[in-house]
C-alpha cells in the first residue's frame, strides 16, 4: 500500500513536471515570435526555471511523503478530539502539493530570471518575459495534473480518507475541495495567458516604435548626444572578410542603401554610418538600452504587470483562505455530531447512519485485516509445514535411495541365495540332477538294511555258535568253524560300512560349505532388514507432514469460510448503505458512492476468496491424494517388513535346520565308524573264536567269547537301529529345506516387485507434493490479492 | 452512470429487490428502513394471521409479517441467503422475510410499467406496477395497500403493547 501510494506521488511529481515543462515550451514558443529573444535564449531560460522547480518539487514531495507517514502514524494515537484536527491536516495535505507547485515554479522562474539578468546578459524585459512564462507554466502543471489524474487523485484522496476517517472523507467530498483548490488556478492562469501576451505584444509594438523614431532625425541626435548613449559602440564590418550571418545582411542590405536594420535574432539595431569602398561602419543598438526609451505605453503595461502579479499574489492567498474556511465547515460539521439538533430529522437519521457504518464499516476491515493476518500467520506456518515436508522429503528420497542401493545389493543377495539353493539342490538331490545325497542316503540305508541283515546274521550264527556249544560234543568244530567263516566272509561288508562312513564325512563337509554360503547370507538379510526399518521411519516422517498440512490446509478452508461470512455481512452494508443513500438523494450521492465501492470491495474479495477455496479444495484433494498415496506405501512397506521378517525366520530356520543335519550326519559319522570299529571287534572275535575253535581251549572261555560277540552285534544292531532313525531325520530336513528354498526365492521374488512398486508410488507421492507446493504458491499469490 | 446523472433525479425511483420463492419483487426505497441478517423470531401468543413473531432488531421489538402467507406463495424453509427487510409501514416498523436481496436498483419513471388489469383483479391494488431487469419481471408491492385497514390496526395494537411491555 506504502509503495503504491509513493509510486503514486512519485508519478504526480515526473508527469506534472514533464507536462509543466512541455507547457513552458509551448508558451515560450507562442512568445518567441511576439517577444525578442533568441531561441537558444529562450530554451536555456525555460530549462533552468524547469529545473530549480523540479529540484524544489522533489525536496517537497519527500518532506510531504514524510509529513503525511508521521501524521497518519499519530493519529493512530491520538484521542477523538484530537483526530479531527489531525485529519484536516492530513487532508489538507495534498491540497498544500498542488499550491507549493505553483510556488515553486514562481521562485524557480524568479531564480532563473535572476540568474539570467545577472549572468548572461539579459535585459529587464527578457527576464521579466522568463519570469513570467515560469509563472504560466507553474499555473498549468497544477491543473493538468489534477486533470488527467483527476480519478487517480481522487481515488488517492478516498484511499487516504477510508483509511484515516470515514466521515471526514465523506464531508470532504461534499465540500468538493479539490475544485476549490484549482478554480482559482483557472482564472489566475488566463489572466496571466492574457497579460503576457498583451504585455509581450505591446513592448514589441513599443520597441519597433521607439527605434523607428530613434533612427528619426531627433531622436538619433539625442541618442547620440549621449543623454541616451547606446553602449554597443561603433562596428566596422569589411564585406569581403565577413563570413558571420548578420554582417554579411549587414553587407548587403548596405549595398542596397539601406540605412538601419533589427537582426532578427539578437534584436539589436545597426544603424550604418558610412561606407567606405565596400568597409561598413556601423552604431549598434542593443535593444535593451532602446527599451529604455520612454513611453507612454511602457509606463501602462508596467503598472499592468504590477496588478496582475498583485492577482496572482491575491488569489492563492485567497484560496488558502477559502480552504482554511471549508476545513472550519468540516470542522464544524464534524462537531455537530455531539449535539445534533432535533429539528432536522432526516439528516439526523442520514447522519448516525453514516456513524453506524463507519463503525461497521471500521470494525469490518479491522476484523478483515484481522483474519488476513491470521490467514497470513496460517500460510507462513503452512510454508513452514511445506518446507518441513520438503526437507522431508529429501530424507524421503535418500531413503528412497537407499532402498535402491538396498534393493541392488538385495538382487546381489538374490543371486547368492540362487546360487546357494542351486548348491543346496545338488547337495541334496532334491531336483533331478543332484542325487548324490539321495545315493547317499539311498545307499545308508541300503547298507544299514545290509548291515541289519549282516548282524541278524551274525546273531543268528552266535546263537546257532552258542546252541551248537551245546551240541559241541556231538558236533565236532567243522560246522562251527563254517559258521565262523561266515562271519570273517563278511568282511566286504565291512568294508561297506567303511564306505558310509566315507559317503557321511563328504556330506558333513558340505554341509559345512552350505553353512559358510547361508551365513553372509543372513548378514545381508539382517542389513537389508536395517534398510527397511530406516525406510520406515522416513515413510513414517512423510505421513506425519503431509498430515499436518492436511491439518493446516483443513484450517485454510476455516479461515477462508469466516471470510466468507464477513464478505456477506459487508454485501448486506453495502445494501443497507445504498438504501439510505437513495434515501438521502442530494445529500447521499458521495455516500452512495462509498456504498458502491464496499459492494465492489466485496465483490473482488468474493472473487479471490473463491479462488482461494478453489486452491484449497485442490489442495485438500492432492493432499488427500498423497495420504492415501502415503498409506499405500506404508502398506506396501508393512508388507514387505513382514517378508523380510519372514525371510528371515525362513532363512533361520534353513541354518538351523542344516546345523541339525549337520549334527545328524556327524553323529552318522560317529555311528559308522563305531560300527566299523565293532565290525573290525567282531572280526577279531571271529578270528579269536576261530583260534579258540583250533586251539581247543576250555569250554568256559568259548562261552564267553561268544557271549561277547553276541552282547557286540546287540549293540551294533542298536547302533544302527539309531543310525536308520538319523537318516530318516536327514530325509525330512532335506525334504523341509527344499520346501523352504522354495518359499524363500517366492518371497525374494515378492520382495523385488514390492520394490518396485514402492520405488512407482514414491514417485507418485513426489509429483503430487510438487504439485501441491505450487498450489500452495498459487495460493500464496491469491492471499496476497485477498490482502491488496 | 455517468449518462444516468446527467438525467434529473425525480425521473427515477429506487427499489429494493428481493426474492420469495421463484419471484422478485420490488418496495421502494422510501418504504424500506432496513436489511438485516436472519434473526430468531420469537412466536407471538394467539397472533393475528398474518403475522409469524417478533424480533429483537438492536433492543426494539418488532413484528415479523409473514408476506408468503399474504402473496399467496409456497412455504419454504429459509436458507443461509434469506434476510429480513424492515419495512415502515403507515409509521410503524415491520419486517418480513426475504429468501434473498437482489440489490438496490435504479429504474427510469417510465420503465415501471402500471400491473396488468389481472393482477389489480386478483391481489387488490397491492402491485404498484412491474418492471423488468434482466428479462425477469419485478412485481412492484405497496407495503401500504398490502394489508387492510384492520389489519394495520392489528399491528398498531401489537405495537402499543410491546411499548407498554417496554415501559413496564
Amino acid at each position: 500500500m506504502n509503495e503504491e501510494k509513493r509510486k503514486v506521488y512519485r508519478e504526480f511529481a515526473f508527469i506534472g513536471g514533464i507536462i509543466s515543462f512541455l507547457m513552458l515550451l509551448m508558451v515560450g514558443f507562442y512568445l518567441s515570435i511576439t517577444v525578442r529573444m533568441t531561441s537558444a535564449q529562450r530554451l536555456y531560460s525555460l530549462l533552468t526555471a524547469g529545473l530549480v522547480c523540479l529540484g524544489f518539487l522533489i525536496v517537497y514531495i519527500f518532506f510531504i511523503l514524510r509529513e503525511i507517514k508521521v501524521e497518519m502514524e499519530n493519529l493512530e494515537r491520538t484521542d477523538a478530539d484530537d483526530k479531527i484536527i489531525k485529519v484536516e491536516k492530513i487532508l489538507a495535505l495534498p491540497a498544500r502539493f498542488s499550491f507549493i507547485a505553483f510556488w515553486f515554479w514562481a521562485i524557480g522562474s524568479i531564480i532563473s530570471a535572476i540568474i539570467f539578468y545577472l549572468f548572461f546578459g539579459f535585459s529587464a524585459v527578457q527576464s521579466i518575459e522568463i519570469f513570467f512564462l515560469g509563472m504560466c507554466g507553474g499555473f498549468f502543471a497544477p491543473l493538468i495534473m489534477y486533470y488527467l489524474y483527476k480519478d487517480r487523485m481522487k481515488k488517492f484522496l478516498k484511499n487516504l480518507a477510508v483509511k484515516i476517517d470515514y466521515e471526514s472523507y465523506q464531508k470532504f467530498l461534499s465540500f468538493s475541495l479539490p475544485l476549490k483548490v484549482t478554480l482559482p488556478f483557472i482564472i489566475s492562469i488566463l489572466i496571466t495567458f492574457i497579460l503576457i501576451i498583451a504585455i509581450s505584444i505591446r513592448m514589441r509594438d513599443d520597441l519597433i516604435i521607439g527605434v523607428l523614431k530613434s533612427i528619426g532625425e531627433k531622436e538619433l541626435s539625442l541618442l547620440k548626444t549621449g543623454e541616451h548613449q547606446p553602449v554597443g559602440g561603433k562596428i566596422t564590418i569589411d564585406p569581403n572578410e565577413t563570413k558571420g550571418k548578420i554582417e554579411g545582411t549587414i553587407a548587403e542590405l548596405s549595398k542596397k542603401g539601406k540605412k538601419i536594420y533589427i537582426d532578427p535574432y539578437t534584436m539589436n539595431i545597426f544603424v550604418f554610418e558610412k561606407i567606405d569602398g565596400g568597409i561598413i561602419e556601423s552604431i549598434v543598438y542593443p535593444w535593451k538600452d532602446l527599451v529604455r526609451y520612454p513611453s507612454r505605453w511602457n509606463r501602462a503595461i508596467w503598472i499592468l504587470a504590477i496588478l496582475a502579479l498583485a492577482i496572482l499574489v491575491l488569489i492563492p492567498y485567497l484560496t488558502i483562505r477559502d480552504l482554511k474556511s471549508s476545513i472550519d465547515d468540516i470542522k464544524n460539521f464534524l462537531e455537530r455530531k455531539e449535539r445534533p439538533t432535533p429539528s432536522d430529522d432526516e439528516f439526523n437519521f442520514l447522519f448516525f447512519a453514516l456513524l453506524k457504518f463507519a463503525d461497521d464499516f471500521d470494525n469490518i476491515t479491522r476484523g478483515m485485516s484481522e483474519k488476513v493476518e491470521s490467514l497470513e500467520k496460517r500460510f507462513s506456518e503452512l510454508t513452514e509445514s511445506i518446507k518441513f515436508v520438503e526437507a522431508n522429503l529429501a530424507l524421503f528420497e535418500d531413503a528412497i535411495g537407499e532402498i535402491k542401493k538396498h534393493t541392488e545389493s538385495e538382487k546381489g543377495d538374490i543371486a547368492v541365495l540362487r546360487g546357494f539353493l542351486n548348491e543346496c539342490k545338488n547337495f541334496f538331490g532334491i531336483e533331478d540332477e543332484g542325487v548324490q545325497i539321495n545315493a547317499g542316503v539311498k545307499n545308508n540305508k541300503e547298507v544299514s538294511e545290509e548291515i541289519i541283515n549282516f548282524i541278524h546274521d551274525s546273531l543268528e550264527n552266535g546263537k546257532k555258535i552258542f546252541s551248537s556249544i551245546k551240541e559241541l560234543e556231538k558236533f565236532r568244530s567243522h560246522e562251527l568253524s563254517q559258521r565262523i567263516d561266515d562271519l570273517r566272509e563278511d568282511s566286504p561288508r565291512v568294508r561297506k560300512i567303511k564306505n558310509i562312513s566315507d559317503i557321511n564325512k563328504m556330506t558333513s563337509e558340505n554341509l559345512s560349505r552350505i553353512k559358510e554360503i547361508l551365513f553372509p547370507l543372513d548378514l545381508k538379510i539382517k542389513e537389508s532388514k536395517e534398510a527397511v526399518k530406516k525406510f520406515v521411519g522416513a515413510i513414517r516422517g512423510v505421513s506425519k507432514s503431509i498430515e499436518n498440512v492436511k491439518g493446516d490446509s483443513e484450517k485454510i478452508g476455516e479461515i477462508a469460510r469466516v471470510i466468507k461470512e464477513i464478505i456477506e455481512e459487508t454485501n448486506l452494508l453495502s445494501l443497507n448503505a445504498s438504501i439510505i443513500a437513495a434515501q438521502a438523494g442530494e445529500k447521499g450521492k458521495s455516500f452512495a458512492v462509498v456504498a458502491e465501492e464496499i459492494k465492489e470491495l466485496a465483490e473482488r474479495t468474493e472473487i479471490s476468496t473463491r479462488e482461494i477455496n478453489q486452491i484449497v479444495s485442490e489442495l485438500q484433494r492432492f493432499i488427500e491424494n498423497s495420504v492415501n498415496k502415503m498409506t499405500e506405501i506404508s502398506n506396501f512397506v508393512e508388507g514387505f517388513v513382514r517378508e523380510f521378517d519372514y525371510i528371515d525366520e525362513k532363512s533361520n530356520l534353513i541354518i538351523s535346520e542344516i546345523e541339525k543335519m549337520d549334527n545328524s550326519f556327524k553323529g552318522l559319522v560317529k555311528l559308522s565308524n563305531e560300527i566299523s570299529s565293532f565290525c573290525s571287534d567282531l572280526d577279531e572275535t571271529a578270528k579269536t573264536l576261530a583260534q579258540v575253535f583250533t586251539s581247543t581251549d576250555s569250554y568256559e572261555k568259548y562261552v564267553e567269547y561268544v557271549k561277547t560277540t553276541v552282547s557286540i552285534l546287540e549293540k551294533a544292531l542298536e547302533f544302527i537301529i539309531k543310525s536308520q532313525n538319523f537318516v530318516e531325520d536327514q530325509i525330512s530336513s532335506v525334504r523341509k529345506i527344499k520346501e523352504k528354498g522354495g518359499f524363500y526365492l517366492q518371497k525374494l521374488d515378492g520382495v523385488k516387485n514390492s520394490l518396485g512398486s514402492i520405488d512407482h508410488k514414491i514417485s507418485e507421492v513426489v509429483n503430487s507434493l510438487e504439485r501441491i507446493v505450487k498450489l500452495i504458491n498459487n495460493m500464496k499469490i491469491k492471499i496476497k490479492e485477498v490482502r491488496a | 452512470m455517468k449518462k444516468e446523472e446527467k438525467i434529473s433525479p425525480e425521473q427515477f425511483l429506487s427499489f429494493v429487490v428481493f426474492r420469495i420463492g421463484e419471484e422478485l419483487f420490488g418496495i421502494n426505497i422510501f418504504q424500506v428502513k432496513e436489511i438485516t441478517n436472519m434473526a430468531e423470531i420469537s412466536s407471538l401468543p394467539n397472533p393475528p394471521p398474518f403475522i409469524s413473531g417478533l424480533i429483537d432488531l438492536r433492543g426494539t421489538l418488532i413484528p415479523i409479517l409473514d408476506l408468503r402467507k399474504k402473496l399467496g406463495l409456497p412455504v419454504f424453509n429459509p436458507t443461509k441467503r434469506a434476510r429480513i427487510l424492515i419495512v415502515s409501514i403507515k409509521g410503524r416498523l415491520a419486517g418480513f422475510i426475504a429468501d434473498e436481496v437482489k440489490d438496490v436498483i435504479r429504474i427510469e419513471k417510465g420503465n415501471v410499467k402500471s400491473a396488468p388489469l389481472l393482477l389489480k383483479e386478483s391481489g387488490g391494488e397491492i402491485f404498484q406496477g412491474i418492471f423488468k431487469i434482466d428479462s425477469k419481471v419485478v412485481f412492484v408491492l405497496d407495503m401500504e395497500r398490502l394489508f387492510t385497514e384492520k389489519e394495520i390496526m392489528d399491528m398498531k395494537r401489537i405495537s402499543e403493547i410491546i411499548k407498554k411491555g417496554d415501559k413496564e
